[in-house]
């Protein structure tokens, strides 16, 4: 069995590796950076991709270039994330299985139910407990759901608010959002990036805090909706400019 | 540092969600300040016969408005549109009125202009609104520069209405001291504003310093740690004082955030107690996020839930989560003896220190009965916000 094992940092890569040799006859295939897992998803054939859901080294870059204003939402290439590599898993060879490997830390909230939603990925496991790795693998060969007890609570309850729902109905919209995660707060200025007037804009941020608080109920009805809307956008920026969920919703 | 800070510019989130919640009360002030200019000008100038009703309703309107933007958003944070209708409203109203002032009596002193400070409160609040954004200076400058001469310049008009532009040199006495106090109160505006900058930065610098702090802690704690396993100790045993190490410094983060994930909260506090403590159940919670003050008390409550469940309920939990309108609802059940109602009933027991806390903000913990399989069963509720 061909495990790709796509992990930036090098002592959870060490103890994966180990893990898996120890318990599992596999070939085990290290890469720490989403772009080289990509070309090698397209040219060598894998049983199973355990992949990590940021990369470091690669949020670092974008966020510096975030900062300095010089991201535009036309680049070629936004944010990588883990979701391409499980997307890029599931298009390039059907065959390949996937395991999504990661702690859920709160800037992963909105990929964990994008990957869930979205990409039909049903196997994930955290990072930080011994032995639950190859429990993962092996329910990923045999076809099997399996969320760890601590990643399911990431689930929605439910009756709640789809991302799809919630951030997806409208192409506008989503742009607003993403404007806003490049770090652009002003009315006229989203619009200018979006296509539309600083009024369309403001008009619409009722609606956008409306859903926002329909899908989030902790975020505030309170005070003024752009402000609120901004926070979130700033809070959850490597989603919104998440170049899989790009490809997904223009 | 690749942060705002480096780049020399402000932390624009931060200093817009600052603005935004100074702005909201200053709304209210400014209406209760016009409103009671309004009303010592009934009392102090003088009107045309039955115009100080209107004077006085006007002040009357004003202080309803102050009220109600306690409890609705105010023009200023409702967007630019609002606010120019609000500018509007101050030249339309100070026109109007000083039609109704008594003949010759507009600014006809030398000693200012009746209901000068109708104008010139707002004033204060203009100079800190962010026209524009914050990252176009040039743009807000020119609109409060703008402002600060319409204000100051707006009384020579109306005296020009009023006696077809033939002014005194009382006349132009007023107006000269009516523009000072517009040029002061505007400065008193960008004082405040500069008090708000200090204070993001302020707010700023303590944040990075406490992320340093714990850090730099947790850090010289791993090298303990480190050389504690090199001496000869039992690594385990290291393993787990570094496992509370951990999660003492990962609250101290995850409470630091204005809003908190849930489900960091909850995970948080089962990590604690790592091969200790099974979850039979996961309680699906999604995205939620928890405004700072009930996450403080819900850590907490969950801690000290979690930590009885390994200490005296076996080590296996049923964790269920609900959402009841905006109360979260967290079920807690657990497998041992069970929790006897004198004992979670003892004013000086955890649970009704916890009780107390939950409580203060709307919430609550009650014992419930348990199920089929036995075992402490504890309800703890908390409403996502307090009512105002």
């Amino acid at each position: 069995m061909r495990v790709l094992l796509v992990e930036d940092e090098g002592v959870a890569a060490q103890m994966a590796v180990t893990e898996l040799r120890d318990a599992l006859p596999c070939e085990v295939t290290v890469v720490p950076d989403p772009v080289e897992a990509l070309t090698r998803l397209h040219r060598e054939r894998f049983d199973i991709a355990v992949v990590d859901m940021l990369y470091q080294a690669h949020s670092v870059e974008f966020e510096r270039r975030r900062r300095l204003g010089s991201v535009r939402l036309t680049d070629p290439r936004l944010h990588l994330s883990g979701l391409a590599v499980l997307h890029a898993a599931r298009t390039a060879t059907p065959e390949v299985r996937t395991v999504l490997w990661t702690n859920g830390e709160s800037n992963r909230r909105l990929h964990m139910l994008f990957a869930r939603e979205q990409l039909g990925c049903r196997v994930m496991c955290p990072k930080d407990a011994v032995g639950k790795l190859v429990t993962a693998v092996r329910a990923a060969v045999d076809e099997q759901d399996h969320v760890d007890p601590v990643l399911r609570m990431y689930f929605p309850p439910a009756n709640a608010p789809t991302l799809a729902e919630t951030f997806f109905t409208s192409s506008t919209r989503l742009a607003v959002w993403r404007a806003m995660a490049l770090g652009v707060h002003e009315h006229a200025a989203i619009g200018k990036i979006v296509g539309v007037t600083a009024g369309t804009v403001r008009r619409g941020m009722d609606a956008i805090r409306a859903k926002l608080v329909a899908f989030d109920p902790g975020c505030t009805e309170d005070g003024p909706p752009t402000a609120e809307v901004v926070r979130y956008a700033s809070q959850n920026w490597q989603f919104f400019l998440d170049d899989t969920v790009r490809g997904f919703h223009r | 540092m690749t942060g705002p800070a480096a780049l020399g510019r402000p932390d624009v989130v931060l200093l817009a969600a600052t603005t935004n919640k100074l702005l909201k009360p200053f709304e209210a002030v400014v209406l209760l300040l016009q409103a009671t200019n309004l009303v010592m000008s009934a009392v102090n100038d003088r009107y045309r016969p039955g115009a100080i009703w209107i004077v006085v309703v006007l002040g009357i309107v004003h202080l309803a408005l102050a009220v109600l933007v306690l409890y609705q958003r105010g023009p200023l944070t409702r967007g630019h549109a609002w606010t120019f209708t609000w500018i509007a409203m101050i030249f339309v109203v100070q026109l109007a009125l000083a039609h109704l002032l008594a003949p010759g009596d507009f600014a006809s002193y030398g000693n200012g202009v009746p209901l000068g400070n109708y104008a010139l409160i707002p004033l204060t609040v203009f100079a800190f609104y962010p026209w524009g954004g914050f990252r176009s200076s040039r743009q807000r400058w020119a609109i409060e520069c703008g402002l600060v001469v319409a204000v100051a310049l707006h009384p020579l008009l109306i005296i020009g209405l009023l006696r077809r532009w033939d002014l005194t040199t009382m006349h132009l006495r007023s107006v000269a001291l009516y523009a000072v106090w517009a040029v002061v109160w505007f400065l008193v505006g960008k004082g405040i504003a500069w008090l708000c900058r200090i204070a993001v930065q302020v707010e700023k610098e303590a944040l990075t310093r406490s992320y340093e702090a714990a850090l730099g802690d947790f850090h010289s704690h791993v090298e303990s740690a480190a050389r504690r396993i090199d001496s000869g100790q039992d690594p385990r045993e290291v393993g787990r004082e570094l496992r509370e190490t951990t999660y003492q410094r990962r609250r101290q983060l995850l409470l630091q955030e204005h809003n908190a994930g849930a489900v960091d909260i909850v995970k948080n506090a089962v990590r604690l107690h790592g091969d200790q403590l099974t979850l039979l159940s996961s309680p699906e919670m999604g995205a939620l996020t928890i405004p700072r003050e009930q996450a403080i008390v819900l850590e907490q409550g969950l801690a000290d839930l979690l930590k009885n469940v390994v200490d005296h309920g076996g080590g296996a939990v049923d964790l269920k989560f609900a959402l009841h309108g905006a109360t979260m609802v967290f079920d807690v059940t657990d497998r041992g003896p069970g929790l006897a109602p004198g004992t979670f009933a003892d004013p000086a027991s955890n649970m009704q220190r916890l009780r107390a806390s939950l409580v203060a903000l709307g919430g609550d913990l009650v014992l419930r009965e348990p199920g089929p399989e036995g075992g402490a069963a504890l309800r703890l509720t908390l409403p996502l916000r307090a009512d105002r």
